[in-house]
């Protein structure tokens, strides 16, 4: 909101001093302010009122008496002179019906011999600064004093309502047509609220007039409207017809129904001093559930040792007294307030802490740690993620992080089910939650092959599915591209190495899903299915038009987590020298080196401290492989001789060759 | 005394010996098998057993005596071969380094969380995690929204897709969490006081990006009630925090009065600005502040909803952006490249 400061300097008789200083205090105690710019002579404040307080704040005086609490000053208020003409009695000329409880109060002046015409300058200019333009005297002021004092008014042309002068607040007629001041049409429903004469809608409620009873320069005699609708109305229709005016901004916020009164005074007032206009004697109000003022208690010892600050009690009651509160009963300790009904937010002992607190000041709290002994919970899951973190930096992996979601060509190309999808996305192609981190991992592969020739990347996050209820569960997912199956494989073992986790089986991936059937494994910890590792479905790189074929995996983190230990058993390191062999098989083209390995393994156990496969060798013409691996031996007491050497040796090649299918080479 | 000639005669010559190879002459000459020394040594059977006896121990002594100089002379002369040498060598320093691997490298999003989550498990707190889909209750009734708080409405929650939405009550009702708040909402339903947690996570707004806006961002909560906890407790707590994420025991924070439904008073929490120590600079737009984080003192209506008597019980809750922290930390100028996924950004932490 804009705050002309020549207006705001107005309700003061002392100096409110420069601009830049008070921006400062009313940005402490009160309100953010950005920096003032300057309109000719004037100086535009522009205050963000808090939300909760747009029902006193949104105004000069609400301002005006945030200044007066904290820099201690005295308020002035305008003074009301209004000469009724007892001849004429409003009751006589004007009739109002209120038949919806959404309007909380209705008033109204009538107001003959107007001359329209234009405004005074200090109004166009006070006007000005706060972005309004002036359009004549009489909507002029109706502005004016909405700004002044925050309670938005209407005027209309006396003459121009229907026969009976009858003005009736109700609900619109389905379907009815309404044309607002700036010539809109609008097409209102039973649920807008409306100001009506007997034939025709002249506004709709709290938020805009229309042209039916438009104040122009032939009007002579006007109705001048100040009422009070509920917030949730105005609110709801101001979104319903996308209209939204200083007047239902104001209205939203819930206005105190007292301050109707006030400004339809002042504004008659000054409509009469400036027009010399006849005010009716009498005024319409009809004000069903009159509004009465609050009362709480405010326990000095609680507001102490909340604030952490002896705030002494006389600033207490001195600040509660400038924010016009009163102090109606004072006990030891406890204090009872009445709250001005204009202060709509206060309604517990809290609020009233807050306005001592922050008029006082919060910059006089001094720090103070807490002191409280509480046991600590360490977050496991946290922990075993920055574990993961820094193994996988040591491993050259990179760590991205993606959207949560994911759109209907991912659903498609990925063959995904079971999404859960949003009702209001953000853009096309971010239709649904993401179920899987592998699609945007993808989209990151893409992205830097632009750029970059090795690429290994992996994400940790949460994936959604919905299954009656919503499953949300934590993944650890990444891709490597151009190295290949055997050195992912090798990287995952040496997490899992790091995690202490040994018990790993890879089998055969039976799923229809993104992942190649023919080239992919399951992935088992521990005998449980923690994830898959291999390439994806050729469908997938098809529709993806993806025309390489990265090697990736995606893994249950929750599970690794559970499986994790902090510990791995230290191995002793044997003394005496290690022997190898190298041993080549040939065997069909469709053998798995598992298989041999497990073979190999079984041979002997105590000696055989490790089996690395050296290299395979493709025969396609004759459909077979040739495979060489070194063992090594080791023993840890003794020199291992070259007899037993031997004998493990040809054990080895004699398990080997009961299959009738493989060859040792010799 | 041919003893004392031949030895003055060998010093002689290794005074103007030039190189290893005189050296190793002189060696020969007098000290060799068939050197001029053992020469003499061959005559002594000629002699009587005192005058054999006293030239073996000169010839001895001289032996000795040549032997020492020699080798101090074959040191002096190696040393000024090495000096030659290493004179001769040179190394290019300005080459340049061989990037040999590839490093992995953490994101920075996680880099400064783990940062935010150590300082505060260093101040006693735990650290809490929760779920991203929220039903209403927890992540708005609870933390004491009320039904039409304009941040409940789509245009800035995602709203989960649900058959017959409208009628659901919001404990059924789910959205994308637009706050760790939810965490505490809870933490504070299960467990007994007193609480002093921390929640980081990812959170969702319906926004679109722009240099500081995104859809998906990171925020961490926090959470202390016991009895007596007070708006000193939360300055303490707060200014201890950035003095130790940003290294800089000068920093100083200040309190604005702002609100939030789930905190009474709630505070807008400015820290004196890093660059210039509060002075004013081009950072802070010279006022010395910037603003740094969200707080407030628990309302006594969410103790009331997460099932707490709100007697005798206080607390305090605050929001730290962790893209925000991030984006100061690095001079990040976009928040866009956190789910860029660019390697080229990336490989930079």
């Amino acid at each position: 909101m804009i705050i002309s400061y020549k207006f705001l300097q107005s309700f003061f008789k002392e100096e409110l001093g420069k601009p830049k200083e008070l921006i400062e205090k009313i940005t402490l105690h009160a309100f953010e302010v950005e920096l003032p710019l300057k309109v000719n002579g004037d100086c535009a404040l522009e205050i963000k009122v808090l939300p909760d307080r747009g029902s006193d704040a949104l105004s000069h005086l609400g301002i005006a008496r945030e200044c007066a609490a904290i820099l201690g000053l005295k308020l002035a208020m305008p003074k009301i002179l209004i000469k009724e003409d007892d001849s004429l009695h409003i009751g006589n000329f004007l009739e109002a019906e209120v038949r919806n409880n959404g309007c909380r109060r209705y008033m109204a002046r009538v107001l003959t011999g107007v001359e329209i015409g234009e405004s005074p300058d200090y109004i166009k200019e006070r006007l000005k600064t706060c972005g309004i333009s002036s359009i004549n005297n009489v909507v002029d002021i109706t502005n004016y004093v909405m700004l002044e004092l925050g309670q938005p008014l209407h005027a209309f042309d006396y003459e121009k309502l229907s026969e009976n002068k009858k003005i009736i607040i109700d609900k619109a007629n389905k379907g009815e047509k309404f044309e607002s001041l700036s010539n809109d049409e609008y097409i209102l429903d039973t649920s807008i609220l409306t100001i009506r004469d007997e034939k025709d809608v002249l506004a709709i409620a709290g938020i805009k007039g229309g042209t039916k009873a438009e104040v122009k320069k032939t009007t002579k005699a006007i109705v001048l409207e100040s009422a009070n609708f509920g917030p949730n109305l105005i609110y709801k229709t101001s979104k319903k017809i996308k209209l939204r005016t200083d007047s239902s901004l104001r209205f939203s916020h819930d206005l105190d129904p007292n301050l109707a009164e006030l400004a339809l005074e002042r504004a008659a007032a000054l409509i009469q001093e400036l027009t010399g206009a006849k005010v009716l004697k009498g005024v319409i109000d009809v004000y069903p559930l009159k509004e009465k003022p609050k009362k709480l208690l405010l326990n000095i010892n609680y507001l102490r040792k909340f604030l952490g600050m002896d705030v002494p009690l006389n600033d207490i009651k001195r600040i509660l007294r400038s924010l016009e509160f009163e102090i109606t009963k004072e006990e030891k300790d406890k204090i009872q307030v009445e709250v001005p009904s204009f202060r709509r937010d206060i309604s517990i002992e809290e609020n009233l802490i807050e306005e001592v607190g922050r008029i006082y000041g919060y910059d006089k709290i001094e720090p103070v740690f807490p002191v409280s002994a509480q046991k600590i919970e360490r977050n496991d899951s946290l922990y075993w993620q920055n574990n993961f973190r820094s193994v996988l930096k040591e491993l050259g992996f990179f760590e991205v992080y993606n959207y949560s979601f994911i759109g209907e060509k991912d659903k498609a190309d990925f063959n995904l089910s079971k999404l859960v999808e949003l009702e209001n996305p953000i853009a096309i192609e971010s239709e649904y939650l993401r179920s899987s981190l592998i699609p945007n991992l993808i989209k990151n592969l893409r992205l830097n092959l632009r750029y970059e020739k090795d690429i290994k990347i992996y994400e940790i996050g949460s994936v959604f599915k919905r299954n009656g209820s919503f499953i949300e569960k934590k993944l650890f997912s990444g891709l490597i591209f151009p190295q290949d199956y055997s050195n992912l494989k090798g990287y995952l073992e040496e997490i899992f190495n790091d995690f202490g986790i040994v018990d790993i089986e890879y089998i055969p991936n039976q799923k229809e899903d993104f992942m190649s059937k023919r080239k992919s494994a399951i992935i088992k910890i521990n005998k449980k299915e923690v994830g898959v590792i291999g390439h994806l479905s050729r469908y997938v790189l098809n529709a993806l038009n993806l025309d390489i074929d990265p090697v990736l995996f995606e893994l249950d983190f929750d599970i690794i987590e559970k499986g994790a230990k902090n510990e791995n058993e230290y191995t002793p390191v044997s003394l005496f020298p290690v022997a190898t062999r190298d041993i080549s098989v040939i065997v069909p083209s469709n053998t798995r080196i598992g298989d041999v390995t497990e073979v190999i393994a079984v041979s002997e156990g105590k000696l055989l401290k490790d089996i690395e496969l050296l290299d395979v060798y493709d025969n396609y013409a004759e459909d077979l492989k040739s495979i060489t691996f070194r063992i090594f031996l080791q023993a840890m007491d003794r020199s291992l001789g070259s007899e037993e050497i031997n004998k493990i040796h040809e054990k080895i090649i004699s398990n080997l060759e009961q299959n009738p299918e493989w060859e040792v080479k010799k | 005394m041919k003893t004392e000639n031949l030895k003055k005669e060998a010093l002689e010559k290794l005074e103007q010996s030039k190189d290893l190879n005189d050296l190793e002459n002189i060696e020969k000459e007098y000290l060799g098998k068939k050197g001029k020394l053992r020469e003499l040594s061959s005559k002594m059977k000629d002699l009587t057993g005192e005058e054999r006896k006293e030239l073996g121990a000169q010839i001895n002594e001289a032996l000795n005596f040549l032997e020492e100089k020699i080798e101090l002379e074959k040191k002096a002369f190696k040393l000024e071969e090495l000096k030659e040498k290493e004179e001769m060598e040179s190394l290019d320093i300005t080459f340049p380094g061989v990037k040999a691997f590839q490093r992995g490298h953490i994101h920075p999003l996680s880099i400064v969380k783990k940062e935010i989550e150590d300082i505060f498990t260093f101040l006693g707190f735990s650290i809490i995690q929760g779920p991203e889909i929220e039903d209403e209750w927890h992540n708005f009734d609870a933390l004491n929204f009320p039904k039409d708080h304009p941040a409940r409405e789509m245009q800035d929650t995602f709203f989960i897709k649900q058959k017959n939405r409208e009628e659901l009550d919001s404990r059924e009702k789910y959205v994308l969490r637009t706050h760790t708040s939810n965490i505490q909402t809870r933490y504070m339903e299960s467990h007994v006081p007193p609480f002093r947690i921390v929640a980081p996570g990812r959170v969702f707004r319906y926004e679109a990006t722009d240099a500081s806006h995104e859809s998906c961002f990171y925020q961490i909560e926090g959470l202390l009630v016991d009895e007596h906890i007070s708006v000193a407790n939360l300055k303490a707590v707060l200014e201890r925090f950035l003095q130790e994420f940003f290294r800089n025991l000068d920093v100083k924070i200040r309190l604005r009065p702002s609100y939030f439904p789930f905190v009474e008073p709630g505070f807008e929490v400015d820290m004196s600005c890093v660059v210039c120590n509060g002075k004013g600079c081009s950072i802070c737009q010279g006022g010395g502040w910037i603003e740094i984080l969200g707080a407030g003192m628990v309302h006594p209506n969410v103790f009331k909803n997460c099932g707490l008597d709100p007697q005798n019980l206080t607390g305090f809750a605050f929001g730290i952006s962790i893209d925000r922290l991030a984006m100061m930390k690095y001079k990040i100028d976009h928040i866009k490249w956190f789910h860029s996924g660019d390697l080229r950004f990336l490989k930079q932490f």
